[in-house]
């Protein structure tokens, strides 16, 4: 979801539900969720509010999610992440799979649809769209934030949200004093997301926010799991700090430069394939090979 | 930079990840002891290094292939060379060694300019050699080298060893004696090829079917204890260093949730050529789906090709392998030995699959030594593969001694032994 939510903020049901596009039910076991985790309280005048950083709320719930029977797409997503299930699927698939009702399995393929990862194909099926976490979509999900990244960074009221920023800097700083070899990558991942996801909202332009962070949304999703080394995620976490810093000191051009170079040296990937007296490939190889 | 306080070691490996990683952990030790490790890349392989803070130097080639040009030759070589893996090793000699031999002399030959234009400005005051084959370049650039032998035991020939890539056990004489014969007569004509580039190049010719000498000052041998081999001829210890790993550091890995989350846990990883073969991996998974067990399976660049993957099995295009092996329970791997020499240092056995070079060596080498078992690729059945994996999970009495090795192996601290005998190579006087 991408509300824009800070510690102390109001969880209002309907705006949940609007825009996680489900009915208020799993909004309200969410919240419950949350509460039980210490992660929302419940407010003297009637609802919750949020007593945590929006990303730590929301991985709470994506650790609970399927358990608990709140987001069926959700689970759909990790299993299509996890290459469990095909490229098409169907109502009566999910049915099968999840054994849920055929409103749940309706409900959670127009969730999906609303997120833009699928789209209905002949008859009753729907097939998934590439995924920036997909190998072959990996590439192109480079490029294109390549365009746009620095250019949010230039746009016109470009306005960094400081409040938001404290908490990416504090948030990334802890992850670096971290002793060598011992941060995972998802810990990465959620820092990496949450910072371009604060440049995206801080871009003066609202066409160029927007599409921002709908494909940071996607980027968010489960399925992209190709591993980063150490020394690479904690100089990428490096290049994030200093993105900050020449935009604290109005150097724009140079931030914008710097998040080139920064997204330049995220998108190289390790050879496919390699042996002895042979070229090593880079790219993948286009299809299975059998 | 003061070459007193940081000397300079130029590490050249083969393009092969198993000798790219080996010198990753090596490279790692060198900079905590204040040394300035640089690594020479073979094309593709640049940005690897980088990954692990290294300088990388690209050492360019003759004739560059596009990356158009590469897609197609993997294209070819994977269609050509697919069916060959299931082939037995004295099969595999004219129709996967050769060729490959082939390919490597013509790298080794394609690279010789741009090698010793890239040492000439590196200037540095070790080279770390990790492949099969001598560069002249390097020889004659008249500095210090060290030879690692990060493949099996086997590539460093000796008349109680079997046969480099023949898979057999040394007791099997006669075949032994006739695989010899057939890899001297097929490698014949690529031998005195390479021996001809020598010549021109100014060094040494070398004995039938050998294309890399020991280096004078020192050979590093990636070969633990507990599979080493009896040798004929004792290796000096002062030019020789056996190590028991060679592990290198890696951030931790956490176990993801499966759908179905039971059992022991079992890592599977056949390299990023092994992972090629779709339909070989798609063929452990009906047998991987009716265990109740929890598989990890590097599948590498192929990973969207799978479907249907089964609710107890977990891909990934890239481990950091050496925190899932710690905490595996059974390594299912191909005999690179990296692979091998990983398993035994977390104590875990390994069930291997060879499909090509010395996978093949490993494999009965683990049987031998009873640290795993070994199916053939060409005959395996379900039913065999079930049953091996059950039995090296159920082996009480192989997990207890593959335990005390692997405190021996730890002890040992390989990495920093292979760190100090580049060190002691250094030259101090040199400018």
């Amino acid at each position: 979801m991408d509300l824009d939510l800070h510690q102390g903020d109001r969880l209002v049901e309907k705006t949940l539900a609007d825009s996680c596009s489900v009915s208020r039910t799993p909004i309200r076991s969410a919240l419950r969720l949350l509460e039980k985790e210490g992660m929302a309280r419940k407010a003297a005048e009637g609802g919750f509010v949020l007593e945590c950083e929006p990303e730590k709320g929301h991985s709470i719930l994506n650790q609970h999610a399927v358990g608990a029977g709140v987001d069926l797409a959700g689970a759909i997503l990790r299993d299509r992440g996890a290459r469990r299930l095909d490229g098409a699927i169907n109502v009566t698939d999910l049915i099968r799979r999840y054994s849920v009702s055929r409103s749940a399995a309706q409900r959670a393929l127009e969730a999906l649809l609303a997120q833009g990862v699928i789209q209905k194909a002949e008859g009753q099926s729907w097939v998934f769209t590439r995924m920036p976490g997909d190998r072959s979509g990996r590439i192109e999900s480079y490029e294109f934030r390549l365009i746009l990244e620095p250019q949010a960074i230039l746009s016109d009221g470009f306005k960094l949200d400081t409040k938001r920023a404290d908490l990416v800097r504090s948030q990334t700083e802890a992850l670096l004093a971290q002793s060598e070899n011992s941060f995972n990558s998802q810990d990465f991942q959620d820092a990496d997301l949450a910072f371009h996801k604060l440049i995206a909202r801080s871009s003066g332009n609202q066409y160029l926010a927007s599409v921002l962070m709908a494909h940071h949304g996607l980027r968010h999703l489960p399925g992209g799991s190709f591993g980063m080394i150490d020394f690479r995620m904690r100089q990428a976490l490096d290049e994030h700090l200093r993105i900050l810093d020449f935009i604290e000191q109005d150097h724009f051009d140079l931030a914008a430069d710097q998040m080139r170079l920064h997204l330049r040296l995220s998108m190289h990937q390790r050879p496919s394939v390699a042996n002895r007296g042979a070229p090593a490939l880079v790219q993948a190889t286009r299809g299975s090979i059998r | 930079m003061n070459r007193k306080e940081a000397p300079v070691i130029a590490f050249f490996p083969e393009a092969s990840f198993g000798a790219a990683l080996n010198c990753v952990g090596i490279a790692q030790e060198l900079r905590a002891m204040g040394a300035h490790p640089v690594f020479l890349t073979h094309g593709g392989f640049g940005g690897v290094f980088a990954d692990y803070g290294f300088d990388e130097f690209a050492v360019p080639v003759q004739s560059e292939l596009t990356e158009e040009e590469t897609q197609t030759y993997w294209q070819e070589f994977l269609s050509h060379h697919l069916p060959h893996f299931n082939m037995h090793p004295t099969d595999q000699l004219t129709t996967y060694v050769e060729p490959v031999w082939n390919a490597i002399v013509e790298t080794a030959e394609s690279v010789e300019q741009g090698l010793e234009t890239a040492l000439e400005r590196i200037n540095p005051d070790v080279v770390v050699l990790d492949n099969v084959i001598m560069f002249p370049a390097i020889v004659r650039s008249e500095c210090p080298w060290v030879r690692v032998i990060s493949c099996a035991e086997t590539e460093l020939p000796d008349n109680c060893l079997p046969p480099y890539l023949s898979g057999l056990p040394a007791s099997d004489a006669a075949g032994c004696a006739a695989f010899r014969d057939q890899y001297l007569e097929t490698l014949g004509p690529i031998h005195a090829r390479y021996n001809k580039f020598r010549q021109d190049k100014g060094l040494e010719l070398l004995p039938e079917g050998e294309f890399l000498e020991t280096s004078p000052h020192q050979n590093l041998l990636l070969a633990p204890s507990i599979i080493r081999h009896d040798r004929d001829q004792v290796l000096d210890s002062g030019q020789f260093t056996f190590l028991e790993g060679c592990v290198r550091q890696e951030g931790p890995y956490r176990v993801p949730q499966m759908p179905r989350n039971n059992g022991p846990l079992v890592y599977v990883s056949f390299g990023s050529l092994g992972a090629m073969d779709v339909s070989f991996f798609e063929s452990l998974f009906d047998v991987f789906k009716t265990l109740d067990m929890r598989f990890l399976i590097n599948v590498g660049a192929q990973i969207d090709a799978y479907s249907r993957v089964p609710d107890n099995v977990h891909l990934q295009e890239w481990f950091p392998q050496p925190s899932v092996v710690e905490q595996c329970d059974l390594f299912i791997h191909h005999g690179g030995n990296n692979s091998f020499c990983e398993a035994l240092y977390f104590g875990v056995p390994s069930l291997i699959l060879p499909y090509c070079w010395d996978g093949h060596d490993n494999a009965q080498r683990a049987v031998e030594t009873s640290v795993g078992l070994r199916l053939n690729r060409w005959d395996w059945t379900t039913e065999q593969l079930e049953n091996a994996i059950n039995q090296l999970l159920g082996d009480a009495e192989m997990k207890s001694r593959l335990a005390a090795n692997s405190e021996v192996m730890q002890l040992r601290k390989s990495v920093q032994l292979a760190a100090q005998k580049i060190l002691d190579c250094v030259n101090p006087n040199r400018i």
